[in-house]
């Protein structure tokens, strides 16, 4: 009796481990999804900022696969995208992991981030030794020039930037006496190197340049020595936090000059409330934005997750985007689809135009923008 | 420029010394140190976030229910993490407290965000301009609101019979006991009145550095170095210890740079105690 039962459950097992070989085989043939992974930061205390990155590449993906997925070159059906998420946790060491897992345990065709340049610089190699497609958000402009061609940006880095905001300060305001402040970070340095090397094409020497350190939250010495400095503006390079507390230390001291600062997005606004009235900053995307192809974007991003897009929603979004015209275009061997990529021209979606170079830079589409009435406006374009 | 710098420092180590006091009197009375210390202050300050800035109840209201609460959170934390491990290992009480400092973080994460939060400044933004000083309302207040709870704090402990059980209890908890004083009601109320004091310093603090889940234990870090300044143990060394830490920032972030103040922080720490190895406070 015993034996019977035995072999009866075991028929029982076989035939499920069996009927599930040949159902995964048979799902396989049939719609095999693409895998696309995304890095970025789903916890500490940065969290936000990953929010708003994984959904704008969630909606795409969702709006992708609702159309009925991506006919990649060369491929009779269309497949679907897998988005497979994993958490960088806003550090580098947790970042190399994160990106080894989607290289190589989840076997990703291409994956998008980080959005953190100190994340994506010293974890590139990961992707480019494993020949995989990353279109990161980072705006470091080092992390273009190193000869890496598996690189590539979802929008243009703080060389456009820089250059932009610097013409601004010059040519629109007329401020000769310039202050520099930037948070101790691989993007804080690099866009206020930028920001120097333009002022010095216009033979002005910043009147002064102070940092401070991530996650410092009491900056009224730096605030202290601007001041003393009679800068007209100051132009802040680096972390959200730390400049609205910058902002409003040096607007509680009496402060009257400009103020910009490279990351003017909604997380700003939202910790810095009145004091970011009248602030200046740059952006490829704002969701006041009057493009259709931007309004188009804000419109479904709104219905879907109920708040208004920022910057980083946009480049995500656009990021995958970028990857399905590249697949359906170039197929699914990623050397020919990293070819491509370095060769789409005029590439026109929710966040700007797309030119792409050798170097996998996307291009020089900039706005200046405000902070009124805890909005980010338009105040010039360049480059679109 | 450096009277400015000074009075910033001072209400920045003001408050350091408060998380610092709170630590001491835990330290003094349980023999237990408190990494969990910093966390009232947060606590607090999501507290305050949440009745004043959310729930718009008037200031005063909200403030005094915020630290009410904070300390019913001291009371809890001693009673359910630090009575049962009483007279342990003391790597077994620091790891402890550091482990109800990661909980209560990551609560406040789970009910609030991971994001900073802005805090109004009840106090007023306008700077008042004293000769060449420009004083920033906030920071004249936390040196006020300090002083005055130092002074009450004093009166609390020399001149009054709670107050004076307390540091009966601090000083010989067997004793104390043999007197009939009850040790594990006195360590509780203890446990209480300085989660008060952090979540004093967390409301104090929400202004100026906003509401986040993760300013705890950089807090108690920097209130630790001050009570080692001042003298493990010594309440007013943890005040002044505080101080000190707060203007060696200060001072050294605008002289010479903010990349260099924890490290200058840090010399300043070691300095003092190459030549006062039991703090400034404390004899060795």
């Amino acid at each position: 009796m015993g034996r019977i039962k035995f072999s009866k459950l075991g028929m029982l097992c076989l035939m499920g481990v069996l009927l599930g070989m040949f159902g995964t085989t048979s799902a396989v043939g049939a719609a095999d999804p693409i895998k696309i992974g995304f890095v970025g930061i789903m916890t500490g205390p940065n969290a936000l900022n990953g929010e708003y990155c994984s959904e704008g590449a969630k909606l795409a993906v969702e709006e992708i696969n609702a159309m009925g997925g991506i006919k990649p070159a060369g491929e009779a059906k269309a497949r679907p995208i897998e988005l497979i998420a994993e958490d960088d946790g806003g550090t580098p060491q947790v970042g190399v992991n994160a990106i080894n897992k989607l290289v190589h345990q989840h076997k990703v065709f291409a994956f998008l981030g980080p959005d953190y340049s100190s994340i994506t610089f010293p974890s590139m190699f990961v992707a480019q030794q494993a020949a995989v497609v990353q279109i990161t958000s980072s705006l470091a402009p080092k992390i273009t020039a190193q000869g890496n061609a598996w690189i590539f940006r979802s929008r243009p880095s703080d060389v456009v930037g820089a250059a932009v905001i610097v013409d601004y300060f010059m040519n629109e305001l007329k401020l000769t006496k310039v202050a520099l402040s930037y948070t101790n970070i691989e993007y804080g340095i690099s866009g206020i190197e930028e920001a120097e090397k333009n002022l010095a094409k216009f033979n002005i020497k910043p009147v002064l340049r102070v940092s401070h350190a991530a996650g410092d939250r009491d900056l009224t010495p730096p605030a202290a020595k601007i001041i003393e400095s009679k800068a007209e503006g100051v132009i802040d390079w680096g972390l959200q936090t730390e400049a609205s507390i910058l902002f409003r230390q040096l607007i509680q001291m009496g402060y009257k000059g400009k103020l910009f600062y490279s990351s003017l997005d909604d997380i700003f606004i939202g910790v810095a409330k009145e004091f970011s009235e009248g602030v200046l900053g740059i952006s490829n995307y704002v969701y006041t934005d009057e493009r259709p192809a931007a309004q188009k974007f804000r419109k479904a991003y709104v219905a879907r997750f109920k708040k208004e897009p920022d910057l980083h929603s946009g480049a995500y979004y656009d990021a995958v985007y970028i990857l399905k015209e590249a697949l359906e275009k170039a197929g699914l061997e990623r050397v020919k689809v990293k070819d491509f990529l370095h060769n789409l021209k005029g590439f026109r979606k929710a966040t700007g135009v797309f030119n792409y170079d050798i170097n996998g830079d996307c291009g020089h589409f900039q706005c200046v923008t405000v902070a009124k009435g805890l909005k980010t406006l338009i105040s010039k374009r360049y480059g679109y | 420029m450096f009277i400015q710098q000074i009075i910033a420092g001072v209400a920045m180590g003001g408050i350091y010394g408060l998380v610092a006091l709170g630590f001491t009197l835990i330290w003094n009375a349980a023999a237990v140190v408190n990494f969990a210390q910093g966390e009232f202050c947060m606590i607090s300050g999501f507290l305050i976030l949440t009745f004043f800035v959310n729930w718009g109840w008037p200031f005063p209201m909200a403030f005094l229910i915020s630290i009410l609460l904070s300390g019913v959170l001291g009371v809890i934390v001693e009673r359910l993490a630090i009575r049962p491990i009483r007279g342990a290992d003391p790597l077994t009480a620091i790891i402890t407290t550091l482990g109800v400092s990661i909980f209560l973080s990551n609560s406040a994460k789970f009910v609030w965000g991971t994001h900073p939060f802005h805090f109004p400044s009840v106090f007023g933004d306008k700077p008042m301009q004293m000769a060449k000083i420009t004083l920033i309302p906030q920071n004249l207040w936390i040196i006020g609101i300090i002083s005055a709870l130092v002074i009450s704090l004093y009166f609390f402990f020399f001149g009054t019979l709670t107050g004076k059980v307390m540091r009966a209890v601090a000083q010989d908890r067997q004793t104390a006991s043999l007197m009939g004083i009850s040790v594990n009601r006195m360590i509780g109320m203890i446990f209480g009145l300085s989660a008060i004091m952090g979540g004093l310093a967390g409301i104090l603090l929400a202004p100026i550095i906003y509401v986040a889940a993760d300013i705890g234990l950089p807090l108690v870090l920097k209130a630790f170095m001050g009570a080692v300044i001042g003298g493990f143990g010594s309440l007013p060394g943890a005040l002044i210890g505080g101080v000190v830490i707060g203007i060696s920032e200060n001072l050294s972030a605008f002289y010479i740079s903010s990349d260099y103040k924890d490290v200058i922080s840090f010399a300043v720490l070691i300095a003092i105690l190459i030549f006062k190895p039991a703090g400034l406070f404390l004899r060795k």
